[in-house]
């Protein structure tokens, strides 16, 4: 009890300090990768914010898809023009941590211990929590309701569907429809859902071992392997292809997307839970933190207005907000909590389905060479889908390319 | 003597040749000028309209309301002032250099200068890619980097144009030097009030030039800006595109819309761009 | 009283005694400039025209160009340390299978286009320089594709590209009411085997334009006598254009076919744009797609600068030794009249 009373009024002392010091006119730069869909809300948050801090101006800029956002961060370093925060993902800033300025210290241990768990051990550097989740998705499956009555459950079920509903409706030689559809070079994430699933990892506890190709890989990668005759393999987004394919695995943030394309394309979308794999029914965390970077271009002014946004942000009303809006989840969990969620649970049936496989997500390994681990992924990931190596070949390809990047 | 049925066909054969040859000119026309139609086509449909299997040449309704909506989606207003601001200074400040430096090659001798033009020529052999990062890093220490300085003072020099225009005045008489300097006319004032306004052709020649390289930049310019309110057409259609997805009718009107200026500017100046580029290839 | 030279001579040790008289004698600046001083007061001028030019080229051309040959040398991530590897990046990407693929891939690109971009503005200058009517017109559409920003040609030419709502596949469907012609629709973009080809048709389509002008011009240039002279020897028009047009030509060929081949090897906003990413299966990653990809640009890549700065410092040495060796052997093939 004591201590509750203790960490509460450091809370409030850290709080009233940082109230004080925030008086001088402020303007920090925010880089995003927020689209037209997802923009207007942004701004709503960030309008919201500068009401409650009038002496903090917030420059939003958007700079493009993610990757171009990535490219823009990295300039920067060189350059040594970092705006005051951005949204990364977590290998865009595993090369450089050490210019990371950590908000965990300057939150209160309330705000700390109310992240989601599973969001946790990825903004953790060096035991210190650095970044925060911000617009956070976990892949779901996503089907059409008219075809398919009840979503599979089991790898097994998922198999036998996918084969039955790739057809080819005219007769014509060329499949109209297939069963289910992947993006392996643009998100290799749905490789490592399966492997997760299957239990393996890419590599082991204290990343001296690559493993992702043992016994749980391979029992992966030939599952996907079996797949390819009923998959539509493709870069761009699935809902350019709605009507060529009959469920698939996305991100849960696309909702919005893919309801209006199914809706284009005549037919109800069904959103469930992914199905059942040997080992878990886990799914990957995708999207990005929060990173306020610690530059000689940013005041200690800036730097604590950024952390103040971050604050802001994570407030439970904040971020369910957000999540209402976008097809993102929450990241806190008194955001669960709160009856606007509970009651927009309710009223739409597919954020059970997401809330409930949020709960088995996890997130990328925080390697610092994570980021040319991802290409390879990426790149074998999509020979293998495409055909153009065999399934085991290209796996112990993606274990032999990844070994050199644990020393480099 | 010809007989009058030879005089006949031999005509006719080389009409229908003629008719093939337009013909086959009709064909290329319309290659060429087809992606610009379902550009523009497109524009005007509607997004349900344009994904549509067979395709509509021509829409029913014309939705011109398409160029406000794309207009509205991003700061377009802001990308055309940086465009033309940035287009037409840099020419400005081309030109000029490209005039003195041309001159000193064409009609100065000088120690040196072979060496220095073969170097300059060599130039362009540079991939400009391999140039980009370190460029990056100079222009952040110069603290030009997110400002007009980066998009403009890089670029107010052309190769190119100096070997143009240096090809264009050393057709000038020499006579007309010696003159001018028996009269005590300074070197400078010779070569701005005689011989420039003698190369007016070749003069506008690289300065549209270089304000069409300028308008279509577009490694350098994403390269060197980060804020929205600093991007040009070309980088902000791109940014445009990743934000919009599939809705191609309004990436369209915008992509028409990028393309205006520089049409409109051709048309008006088609005799002197057709000839500058015919120039560049005459040794 | 002995002079400042003589004092300096005595000075010097036996052994220099000579070459130092050289020095003293032709090579001494004030006598160098006694000789000739008109040549050396326009040197000053002229290096006073050429300086801005001179400047702007040193700071954004000279210097980082000879700056990626440094950074070539280094391991230079996002952050210090930056230790100097010596030519560990050149042997990383000799041995990276995806650095000697992007080179597969942009020769294939260039050894297709170049010629075959050429060989259609021969056709098409021999065309206009027919003397038909409209000229004007036809001049200016096949100029257009080459006067407009290439991101917005890419873009439009991406969704003509479109697997299910595109021109083309429509085009290749009618094709199909021929009798026994059956052409499936191409998945253009998401296909490994057409992608790079989607891009080749678009680069052709772009600069044949701008090819078939200057070309055009180099035919209008070639004098009536020749010509003449061919018809009088009996020549028929093809004949003529075979012995005539095309050997006079060769100047602007030369040229055309240079500027063409280097340009070609730097391409990279077609296939970013169009393709946005290298292609499936990596099939369009050009060089100029690999160097930009190990900065750290695009792709969502880590950044490796030093291999990207060896990649480029290798396009630059193939895009040297093409010219060099287009200069020496095809001068001899150049007529001029």
């Amino acid at each position: 009890m004591l201590r509750k009373i203790v960490v509460g009024l450091l809370g409030v002392l850290l709080l009233g300090t940082a109230a004080m010091a925030a008086n001088e006119p402020v303007t920090i730069d925010f880089w995003h990768a927020m689209s037209s869909g997802h923009q207007p809300n942004l701004q709503a948050l960030i309008t919201a914010f500068q009401a409650e801090y009038p002496h903090i101006t917030v420059t939003l800029t958007y700079q493009g898809s993610y990757s171009a956002l990535q490219g823009k961060i990295n300039a920067a370093v060189a350059a040594g023009n970092l705006p005051t925060m951005a949204q990364v993902y977590e290998n865009w800033v595993t090369p450089i941590e050490s210019i990371l300025y950590p908000i965990g210290p300057h939150m209160t241990m309330m705000e700390v211990g109310d992240i989601v768990d599973g969001l946790v051990p990825s903004n953790t550097y060096n035991g210190v929590l650095t970044t925060v989740p911000f617009n956070k998705s976990i892949m779901v499956l996503y089907y059409n309701a008219d075809l398919i009555a009840t979503p599979p459950a089991t790898w097994a079920e998922f198999y036998d569907l996918a084969k039955t509903l790739t057809v080819d409706t005219n007769g014509d030689g060329t499949i109209d429809r297939f069963g289910t559809g992947l993006r392996p070079a643009a998100n290799p994430e749905q490789f490592l859902v399966f492997l997760d699933q299957a239990g393996g990892s890419i590599l082991n506890a204290d990343w001296t071992e690559v493993t992702i190709n043992d016994a749980a890989g391979m029992a992966a990668i030939q599952f996907l392997g079996s797949l390819i005759p009923y998959t539509f393999v493709t870069s761009d987004y699935m809902s350019d292809h709605m009507a060529q394919v009959a469920m698939f695995i996305d991100t849960s943030a696309g909702y919005n997307y893919n309801k209006t394309a199914a809706t284009n394309a005549g037919y109800a979308l069904g959103v469930a839970m992914l199905p059942v794999g040997p080992a878990s029914q886990s799914s990957m965390i995708q999207g990005t933190n929060l990173a306020v970077f610690d530059v000689p271009n940013q005041t200690q002014a800036q730097k604590d207005a950024a952390v103040l946004l971050a604050r802001f942000l994570l407030r439970a009303e904040n971020t369910v907000f957000w999540a209402m809006k976008s097809g993102y989840q929450p990241v806190t969990r008194s955001a669960y909590e709160t009856q606007a969620w509970k009651d927009f649970v309710a009223a739409n049936p597919y954020q059970q389905a997401m809330s409930a496989q949020m709960l088995l997500g996890f997130s990328q390994i925080l390697h610092p060479n994570y980021g040319d681990m991802r290409t390879i992924l990426s790149t074998k990931f999509d020979e293998i889908m495409r055909g153009a190596t065999g399934a085991l070949d290209g796996l112990n390809s993606m274990a032999e390319e990844i070994e050199p990047l644990l020393s480099e | 003597m010809r007989s009058r049925r030879s005089e006949v066909s031999y005509t006719a054969r080389q009409r229908s040749y003629r008719l093939l040859l337009y013909v086959l000119m009709l064909v290329g026309c319309v290659i060429m000028l087809l992606p610009f139609f379902w550009m523009l086509t497109t524009s005007l449909k509607t997004e349900a309209g344009a994904m549509r299997m067979p395709p509509q040449w021509i829409p029913a309704k014309l939705h011109w309301e398409n160029y406000a909506v794309a207009w509205g989606m991003a700061p377009f207003g802001r990308y055309f002032f940086n465009s033309f601001f940035v287009s037409i200074t840099s020419t400005i400040g081309e030109v000029i250099t490209t005039i003195l430096a041309a001159y000193a090659f064409a009609k100065m001798r000088f120690f040196g200068k072979n060496v220095l033009f073969a170097i300059l020529l060599g130039t362009l052999m540079i991939p400009g890619e391999m140039l980009l990062v370190p460029n990056y890093v100079t222009l952040t220490r110069l603290g030009w980097l997110d400002h007009y300085e980066a998009l403009i003072i890089p670029w107010m020099v052309s190769v190119f144009g100096i070997f143009l225009l240096r090809q264009f005045f050393r057709s000038i008489p020499d006579e007309l030097w010696d003159a001018a300097r028996i009269d005590g006319c300074p070197r400078g004032r010779y070569l701005w009030r005689v011989v420039v306004p003698l190369s007016k052709p070749a003069v506008l020649t690289v300065a549209l030039f270089k304000f069409l390289g300028s308008w279509n930049a577009y490694q350098w310019v994403l390269m060197m800006t980060n804020t929205e309110s600093m991007r040009t057409v070309p980088v902000g259609l791109a940014t445009f595109s990743s934000d919009i997805g599939t809705a191609y009718h309004l990436l369209m009107a915008a992509s028409v819309m990028a393309i205006l200026p520089i049409l409109i500017l051709f048309f008006f100046t088609q005799k002197q761009f057709i000839q500058g580029i015919a120039r560049t290839g005459i040794k | 009283m002995r002079t400042w030279r003589e004092r300096i001579g005595r000075a010097v040790p036996r052994g220099l005694g000579k070459p130092l008289g050289v020095l003293r004698g032709k090579l001494n600046p004030m006598a160098v400039y006694r000789r000739n001083p008109s040549f050396w007061k326009e040197t000053g001028t002229a290096y006073l025209y050429l300086l801005p030019a001179l400047v702007i080229l040193t700071v954004f051309i000279f210097y980082p160009f000879f700056d990626a040959f440094r950074i070539s040398l280094f391991k230079w991530g996002l952050l210090p340390p930056r230790p100097y590897v010596g030519f560990a990046n050149y042997t990383y990407i000799f041995h990276d299978k995806y650095f000697w693929r992007s080179l597969w891939h942009t020769f294939y690109y260039v050894i297709i286009t170049v010629p075959v971009t050429l060989f259609l503005a021969i056709l098409v200058a021999s065309l206009l320089n027919k003397g038909l009517r409209f000229l004007s017109f036809s001049r200016t559409s096949f100029f257009l594709s080459y006067i407009s920003p290439i991101v917005a040609i890419a873009m439009v030419w991406r969704w003509m590209y479109n697997a299910n709502y595109g021109l083309l596949n429509y085009l290749l469907s009618l094709l199909n009411k021929i009798p026994f012609v059956h052409i499936q629709p191409i998945d253009w973009l998401n296909n490994p085997d057409y992608a790079l080809p989607a891009v080749i048709i678009l680069s052709v389509w772009h600069y044949v334009g701008y090819q078939a002008i200057i070309l055009l011009a180099g035919m209008q240039n070639i004098e009536q006598q020749y010509y003449d002279a061919a018809k009088v020897d009996g020549a028929t028009g093809f004949q003529a254009w075979r012995r005539v047009t095309i050997p006079l030509l060769t100047p602007q060929l030369f040229f055309v076919f240079i500027m063409s081949l280097i340009g070609s090897f730097k391409v990279f906003t077609e296939v970013n744009v169009m393709l946005m990413g290298p292609g499936p299966l990596r099939s369009a990653e050009t060089i100029v797609y690999y160097i930009l990809r190990s900065s750290g640009r695009i792709d969502g890549a880590t950044q490796h600068l030093g291999r990207a700065a060896a990649a480029s410092v290798v396009l630059f040495g193939i895009i040297f030794a093409l010219t060099i060796f287009q200069m020496t052997v095809t001068q001899r093939k150049v007529h001029y009249q």
